[in-house]
C-alpha cells in the first residue's frame, strides 16, 4: 500500500446543485458551496490519522490488512461479506491476523477488487515523501502491480 | 476521446434523475429534472433502524428504491427504455460496447467508490450511482456523471469492479438505454398517477402506520424521536460523524436540498405553470417553504455536530461541560423535525385531494 506523507488535499471546488426561489419568486437551480465545505479539509486530516492508526494496529499484530481496509473504507461486516460472497463468520476470521494467514491468493484477489488495491497492498506499506509522484497500475486482475515513482519534475523510473 | 455525437453532458442535483434527463435529451425529449423526479414518484421517507450506515447511525431513506424512477417514468410516459440486469459483467460490457459504438448512450448503475474522476471525499461505497457511458477507446470509457462537471474517464478495470459488487441495494450489471420516445407524451396523466403514488407512500392508513412505524410520516416521527436520544445513545467521534452524516444525507448527497423536497416543490410548480393547475402551484410554494424549514433542521444538525470533539479521548471532558447544550440542541432539532412530519402529514392528503379534482 502506498502512503503519501501529505497526499491529496481539497481544492475548495466542490459545489452542490440546489433548488431555490429567486428574487422574482421563480424556482431556479444554483451551484452552491455546501454548509459542510469547511469540514472537507478536516476529513482529509482525519483519514490520514485513521490510516496511520490502522497501519500501526496491523504492524502490532492486532488486526489483519483486510480489517484495515474494511475499517478505512467504513464498511460493515455484512456489506463486506455480501460483496466477497462469503459468510460473515468466514470474513470475521479474515479480520484477525491468524485468519489472514490462511487466505488463498484467489480470495485475496477478490478482496483486492473490493478495496480497489492489488494483492501486494496487503503485504507492504510504502511511504512516499513530498515531492515524489507515482503512477500505479494493477495487472493480471490485481495479482501484480507496477509502480512508476519519480521525483516531481524528473523523468520516471520503474 | 471521441464521445457520442450530439450528447450533451449536464450536471444535475441527483444521479438517477440527472442521467435519465441527459439520456432523454439525447433522444430528443427536453424535460426537467424535477419533472422526472416527480413523475417517478421520488419522495419517500424510511428510517431504516435495522440497517447501519457508514456513520454507524441507522440509515435514512428519502427517495424510492434506486432504479424505480427510471422504471416509473418509462411506464407512465410510454417511453421505451430497455432496462436489464445482465447475468455476467462480460455480457453487460459486450452490450454496452455495441451500443456505444452505434452512438447510443448507456446508463449504468455503479458503485461510486470506483469513479476515480470524482474527488476523494465523494468516493464512498454507494453501489447505486447512475452514470451514462458515452464513449470508449481501448480500455477507457467516457462517463457522463451528473456529479462531475467535466466528462469523467474510467478504466474498464474500475468499471468492472463498480458494475457488479454484490452489495445490498446494488443492481449488478444493470444497463439501460432509450429505445424510442413517443411523439406525444401525456404528462398530465403521468404526473397525476405519480402524485397519487407519492401520497400513498407517505401517508398510510392508521392500522398500517402502526406496523410500518419506520416508513412515511410515521417514519419521520420515529426518526425525530431518535434525534433527541442521540446524545445518550452515541458518544465521541461516532456521535459527531453520525450527526453530520445525517445533515449531509439530506442536503449534499444529490438531493437538490432538503431531502428532495425542494425538487418536489419545483415539480408541482412546473405542473401548475404547464397545465394551469393553480392549486398545485400553491401547494408547490408550500412545499418549497417546507423545504427551506427542512434546511434549517439540517443546519441545526451541522451546528451541533461541529461542536462535538473529533477525538474520543476528549469527549468525556467535553460532555461534562457541554452535555446539557448538546441534549438541548438535539431536543430542539427533534422538535424542528417533528414539525416537518406534521407538515407532511397534512400536506400529502391535501395534495391527494387536489389531484383527485384534476382531470388528465
Amino acid at each position: 500500500m502506498i502512503i503519501e506523507k501529505h497526499g491529496e488535499g481539497y481544492d475548495g471546488s466542490f459545489r452542490v446543485v440546489v433548488y431555490r426561489k429567486d428574487d422574482q419568486g421563480r424556482t431556479v437551480t444554483e451551484s452552491v458551496k455546501s454548509d459542510m465545505d469547511d469540514q472537507i479539509p478536516t476529513f482529509y486530516v482525519q483519514r490520514r490519522e485513521e490510516l496511520t492508526r490502522l497501519v500501526c494496529e496491523v504492524l502490532d499484530g492486532k488486526i489483519s490488512p483486510i480489517a484495515l481496509f474494511m475499517q478505512y473504507e467504513n464498511m460493515t461486516l455484512s456489506d463486506l461479506s455480501a460483496r466477497i460472497k462469503l459468510s460473515s463468520r468466514r470474513v470475521k476470521k479474515h479480520l484477525a491476523p491468524a485468519g489472514f494467514k490462511d487466505l488463498t491468493v484467489d480470495v485475496l484477489q477478490r478482496y483486492a477488487r473490493i478495496f480497489d488495491v492489488a494483492v501486494c497492498d496487503f503485504f507492504q506499506f510504502l511511504y512516499l515523501d513530498d515531492g515524489v509522484s507515482f503512477d500505479r497500475k494493477n495487472r493480471a486482475e490485481r495479482l501484480f502491480q507496477t509502480v512508476d515513482v519519480a521525483v516531481r519534475g524528473a523523468s520516471g523510473s520503474r | 476521446m471521441k464521445t457520442i455525437a450530439g450528447y450533451q453532458h449536464a450536471v444535475a442535483s441527483h444521479c438517477e434523475t440527472g442521467s435519465l434527463r441527459n439520456l432523454l435529451h439525447h433522444a430528443g425529449l427536453d424535460v426537467s429534472e424535477p419533472m422526472i423526479f416527480g413523475t417517478g414518484s421520488g419522495p419517500t421517507f424510511y428510517y431504516l433502524f435495522f440497517a447501519k450506515g457508514p456513520s454507524t447511525f441507522p440509515l435514512v431513506g428519502i427517495r424510492n428504491m434506486p432504479g424505480h424512477i427510471v422504471r416509473n417514468v418509462a411506464a407512465r410516459c410510454g417511453i421505451s427504455i430497455h432496462q436489464k440486469q445482465y447475468r455476467t459483467t462480460e455480457a453487460a460490457f459486450r452490450e454496452a460496447n455495441l451500443l456505444i459504438d452505434v452512438g447510443r448512450p448507456v446508463a449504468v448503475s455503479v458503485d461510486m467508490y470506483y469513479m476515480k474522476y470524482l474527488p476523494f471525499f465523494l468516493r464512498v461505497h454507494a453501489p447505486f450511482h447512475f452514470v451514462v457511458l458515452i464513449g470508449r477507446e481501448g480500455g477507457t470509457y467516457a462517463v457522463s456523471d451528473p456529479y462531475s462537471e467535466p466528462i469523467g474517464m474510467l478504466e474498464s478495470e474500475d468499471l468492472d469492479a463498480a458494475w457488479a459488487t454484490g452489495a445490498p441495494l446494488s443492481r449488478d450489471n444493470f444497463l439501460a438505454y432509450v429505445k424510442s420516445v413517443p411523439r406525444e407524451i401525456d404528462w398530465r396523466s403521468a404526473a397525476l398517477k405519480a402524485i397519487r403514488e407519492t401520497c400513498r407512500n407517505m401517508v398510510f392508513p392508521p392500522v398500517v402506520r402502526n406496523v410500518l412505524f419506520f416508513a412515511g410520516i410515521q417514519g419521520m416521527r420515529t426518526y425525530a424521536r431518535t434525534v433527541a436520544a442521540w446524545g445518550r445513545k452515541y458518544r465521541g467521534h461516532v456521535l459527531r460523524e453520525g450527526i453530520l452524516f445525517n445533515a449531509v444525507g439530506f442536503e449534499d448527497q444529490g438531493t437538490g436540498g432538503a431531502a428532495f423536497r425542494l425538487m418536489y416543490g419545483s415539480f408541482l410548480e412546473e405542473l401548475a405553470e404547464k397545465f394551469g393547475w393553480s392549486e398545485l402551484g400553491e401547494l408547490g410554494d408550500e412545499m418549497m417553504l417546507h423545504g427551506q424549514e427542512w434546511q434549517k433542521f439540517s443546519r441545526s444538525l451541522v451546528k451541533i455536530g461541529k461542536k462535538v470533539p473529533m477525538k474520543d479521548e476528549e469527549y468525556d471532558d467535553w460532555r461534562s461541560s457541554h452535555g446539557r447544550d448538546l441534549d438541548e440542541g438535539l431536543k430542539q432539532a427533534s422538535e424542528l423535525f417533528l414539525e416537518r412530519a406534521r407538515f407532511e402529514e397534512a400536506f400529502f392528503p391535501r395534495l391527494l385531494k387536489a389531484v383527485s379534482r384534476l382531470r388528465p
